[in-house]
């Protein structure tokens, strides 16, 4: 029971009866990079929404260093450790940047928060003019490093980000991938879904494959981009497969 | 003409009140709480009720019939219009909300709405009331503009009150995430933000300005069952042309009506007083149904 | 005919007159799950509008052509399908809530031009002595009133027949389709605004049949007949019968017709008479209560199988 974060045999989805995830199995140890990917629909979001508590979950459980939070509350997340950076709607567009980033911390001492904030504005230089400025004025790249910058605020130990690399140029995706890598290494847990397969298993420590909300295939990043059967459906054409 | 524009702003300051907290139910909550006029009519007669309960006088102020009395009875109003939109909450809405289409809350609000209305009537009658029998003697400013003392403290008041709830809700934590959870409830919940704290502070506001603008009412015309039933089109119509959720908008919103109302009775007969409000509210739907001032957030959907 | 029997025959008469009324918030809700918070506006352009084209000529008014009944019948089904048509136009392409504040404003709007519109409408004293069908074949009133009864009977059920038909066509699926799922229906090609337009101009048409109903029995309308606790007690009607059910629809507004005028004749007897006035605010509390607990606890309804809350979001 060494795993940070362990899914068991979940099942769940948007409504009862419609079970979006059959029995979903997962590991993440502390300051281990795992990356999920499978087809469109899979369910890859729809885990990450129940790992918040924003999906119900019907059967099975999830731990959090040995701790059931199956179905916590998403608002104690935060304070359980965990941050999320959703696929959509990630940043309060309406509010500005400062806003976004003091409500990403107002769960700390005042004093700590601003502290915290002034170390994002310094992992993200790139924002420091936008301040003051609605969010919905950002860029694409741009308003993923708010969402990153934000999840990262209250020193979570394990950070859950859902395609954190649609629709930034290529460039951009290379550094996002580098920034967590780093992050891993210094101890955070990073669970990603990513539809760049190539590029986030060639980063990170292990790789899981979903799809029609089963596990299929799972092993370390290094075994999955030699594996003959991942080779073939996900790599043959990596990123055609994104919608 | 100058006249009606006078009348207007101090009749614009009540739905002004009522449509900041409307709309502040709407955009946080997210949906239309027929029942909210109702929140004015309970505060007016709940601020009657402590006067005669306690035998004081509504008092006076140096011109204004807003003494001692009154502020007292006004702050006990406010205590009990929050613990009633806190009680219609934790009994109706609540065992809605999340579990039924969103509508179906809408009409929860209508069967709230007769209920409390309809009670006020059993309890205190159908006549009309008032908090102060003594006359007060208009200002005469000009050549024959007329203004009551007490229109003019409205007025001066609810400024007052919005400027403090803009102030709020832009520099304090609570009003931060208040805005939060309007554009996005799910994000809200990611960054921690307690959905069960933020649904009490929004009714608190949203119940206090109710009993305010109520007092108010009675303060400058009277007090009677229907009154917020009265004021319930002109209150959506502001709320709706400032722009659902931003509270700004809902204080032009209700000076904005209440002006065309004053204007338009000049030429059309009183007794389409109430139409006037209606027909702003379809036009505002159909010309720009995002209000003039543009809504913080989706709306209300 | 004994003054029981009688009695009946009016409740009867009202009582069918509000199914139809029910029939028609049924296919708005029920069917297409649109909020109309002003039926009693719809039904009274009906029955002003059968007035107007019914009524004899009088110098003071602008109405009065004298047509036949069946003229009336139709030019209110057409009047109220007209106010539909605009308040859905306006408001259907935006938030649901809008149509609920829109026609609650046409509920109010409606009274007050019945109250003002004195050229049109009589003012506060209505307009009177207008022509019931038929009534020259018969040689007394409670003959009159028996076949009036029949014939809102023949017309509830056309009414039925007609929306039974229509639920089942292919036209009631699509409305299915799209209270279930939206963006499913959009991508068949179809527009969901114009079916919800449609849904909600057929059901006004049937509110205003059946105020031409209503003038046509009592030969005498006013502001009166049309205040805005009717809207809450044909909802009461429909949710206590269980909306998407016909059959419930009927039942539930005889027994809430029942409720109303048994506590109205109830609270007559008992209260003392300087309290008359306050004890008919118990009978709308009552209505506000069964709409509220129903809602709650059988969000079903009574007697209706479908679900009354358009399921869930
Ligand atoms: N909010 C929702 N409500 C209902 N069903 C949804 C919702 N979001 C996604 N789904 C369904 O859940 C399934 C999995 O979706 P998702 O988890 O988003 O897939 P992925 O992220 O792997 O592409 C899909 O069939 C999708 O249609
Ligand atoms: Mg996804």
């Amino acid at each position: 029971m060494s795993a940070l974060l362990e899914l068991t045999g979940v099942i769940g989805g948007y409504s009862p009866e419609l079970p979006i995830l059959h029995g979903i199995d997962m590991q993440v140890d502390a300051g281990e990079f795992v990356t999920i990917i499978g087809p469109n629909g899979a369910g890859k979001s729809t885990a990450m929404k129940a790992i918040a508590g924003l999906v119900r979950i019907t059967e099975g459980r999830v731990t959090l260093d040995g701790r059931d939070i199956t179905n916590h509350p998403t608002e104690e997340m935060a304070e359980a450790g965990m941050a999320f950076v959703p696929q959509t709607a990630n940043i309060f567009t309406t509010l500005t940047i400062d806003e976004n980033l003091k409500l990403g911390a107002h769960t700390l001492p005042r004093k700590q928060a601003a502290q915290r904030i002034a170390q994002a504005y310094e992992r993200f230089p790139d924002l420091v003019k936008f301040r003051d400025s609605a969010a919905r004025s950002l860029s694409g790249g741009q308003r993923q490093m708010l969402a990153v910058a934000r999840a990262l605020l209250c020193a979570p130990r394990l950070v859950m980000l859902d395609e954190p690399s649609a629709g930034l140029a290529p460039n951009i995706v290379q550094d996002v991938f580098v920034m967590l890598r780093r992050l891993a290494d210094d101890g955070v847990a990073v669970l990603m879904v990513e539809q760049n397969a190539k590029g986030a298993m060639a980063v990170s420590d292990r790789t899981y494959v979903l799809a029609e909300g089963e596990n299929r295939i799972s092993g370390t990043s290094q075994e999955m981009l030699n594996n003959p059967e991942v080779k073939a459906i996900y790599l043959g054409n990596a990123g055609r497969k994104s919608a | 003409m100058i006249q009606a524009i006078a009348d207007g702003l101090s009749t614009g300051a009540i739905i002004a009140l009522g449509a900041m907290g409307v709309t502040l139910v709407m955009g946080i909550l997210r949906f239309t709480n027929f029942a909210h006029a109702e929140y004015l009519t309970w505060g007016a007669y709940m601020a009657l009720a402590v006067l005669s309960v306690t035998g004081l006088d509504a008092g006076q102020t140096g011109p204004f019939r807003f003494g001692l009395g009154l502020v007292l009875a006004t702050v006990i109003a406010v205590v009990l219009t929050v613990a009633l939109a806190l009680a219609i909450d934790y009994l109706v809405f609540r065992r809605l909300r999340g579990r039924v289409n969103h509508i179906t809350l809408v009409f929860a609000s209508f069967g709230v709405a007769l209920i409390v209305r309809y009670s006020i009537h059993l309890i205190f009658g159908g006549a009309a009331h008032y908090y102060s029998n003594d006359l007060q003697i208009a200002w005469l400013i000009g050549d024959g503009l007329r203004v009551m003392p007490d229109q003019a403290l409205v007025f001066a008041l609810a400024l007052l009150v919005s400027v403090v709830l803009f102030l709020f809700l832009k520099y304090s934590a609570l009003g931060l995430a208040m805005r939060g959870v309007a554009e996005n409830p799910a994000l809200a919940a990611i960054n921690g933000v307690h959905f069960r704290k933020i649904l009490f502070w929004t009714w608190a506001i949203g119940g206090g300005l109710a009993a305010v603008s109520g007092v108010f009412y009675g303060m400058t015309v009277q007090i009677r069952p229907d009154m917020g039933f009265q004021l319930l089109l002109p209150i959506f119509a502001a709320a709706i042309l400032g722009g659902i959720g931003n509270v700004v908008g809902a204080l032009f919103g209700g000076f904005i009506v209440a002006l065309i109302e004053a204007i338009a009775l000049l030429w059309i007969p009183a007794g389409y007083k109430i139409a006037v409000p209606f027909v702003v509210l379809l036009l505002v739907l159909w010309l720009c149904p995002r209000g003039l001032f543009k809504g913080s957030s989706g709306g209300s959907k | 005919m004994t003054g029981l029997l009688a009695y009946f025959v009016f409740f009867a008469t009202i009582a069918t007159i509000y199914a139809i009324i029910v029939m028609g918030l049924n296919i708005q809700w029920g069917f297409t799950g649109l909020f109309n918070a002003g039926v009693v506006g719809f039904y009274a352009i009906g029955a002003y509008a059968c007035a107007i084209l019914t009524g004899p000529a009088r110098d003071t008014l602008i109405g009065g052509f004298g047509m036949p009944f069946l003229v009336g019948l139709a030019g209110a089904a057409l009047a109220a399908a007209l106010a539909g048509l605009v308040v859905a136009l306006i408001t259907l392409r935006l938030s649901e809530e809008y149509l609920a504040i829109a026609t609650f404003g046409i509920g109010l709007t409606v009274q007050l031009v019945a109250l003002n519109a004195a050229g049109l409408t009589g003012g506060a004293n209505g307009l009177y002595g207008l022509p019931r069908p038929f009534w020259s074949l018969f040689d007394s009133v409670q003959a009159f009133n028996l076949f009036y009864l029949v014939f809102v009977v023949v017309i509830g059920l056309l009414v039925w027949a007609l929306l039974a038909r229509l639920v089942r066509s292919p036209w009631g699926r699509l409305l299915r389709a799209i209270r279930e799922d939206d963006v499913a229906a959009r991508s068949l090609g179809k527009n969901p605004v114009s079916v919800r337009v449609q849904s909600f101009v057929i059901g006004s048409a049937i509110m205003g049949t059946a105020g031409a109903l209503y003038t046509g029995y009592v030969g005498f309308i006013s502001p009166i007949d049309f205040i805005p606790i009717l809207t809450f007690q044909i909802w009461a009607m429909l949710i206590v019968g269980g909306s998407g059910s016909l059959l419930g629809g009927v039942i539930g507004s005889f027994v809430i017709w029942l409720i109303w005028t048994g506590s109205g004749t109830l609270l007559s007897r008992l209260a003392p008479p300087d309290l008359q006035a306050q004890s008919s605010a118990v009978q709308v509390v009552l209505i506000g209560l069964i709409i509220v607990l129903t809602i709650l606890i059988r969000p079903r309804g009574l007697i209706g199988e479908k679900s009354a809350v358009s399921s869930k979001k």
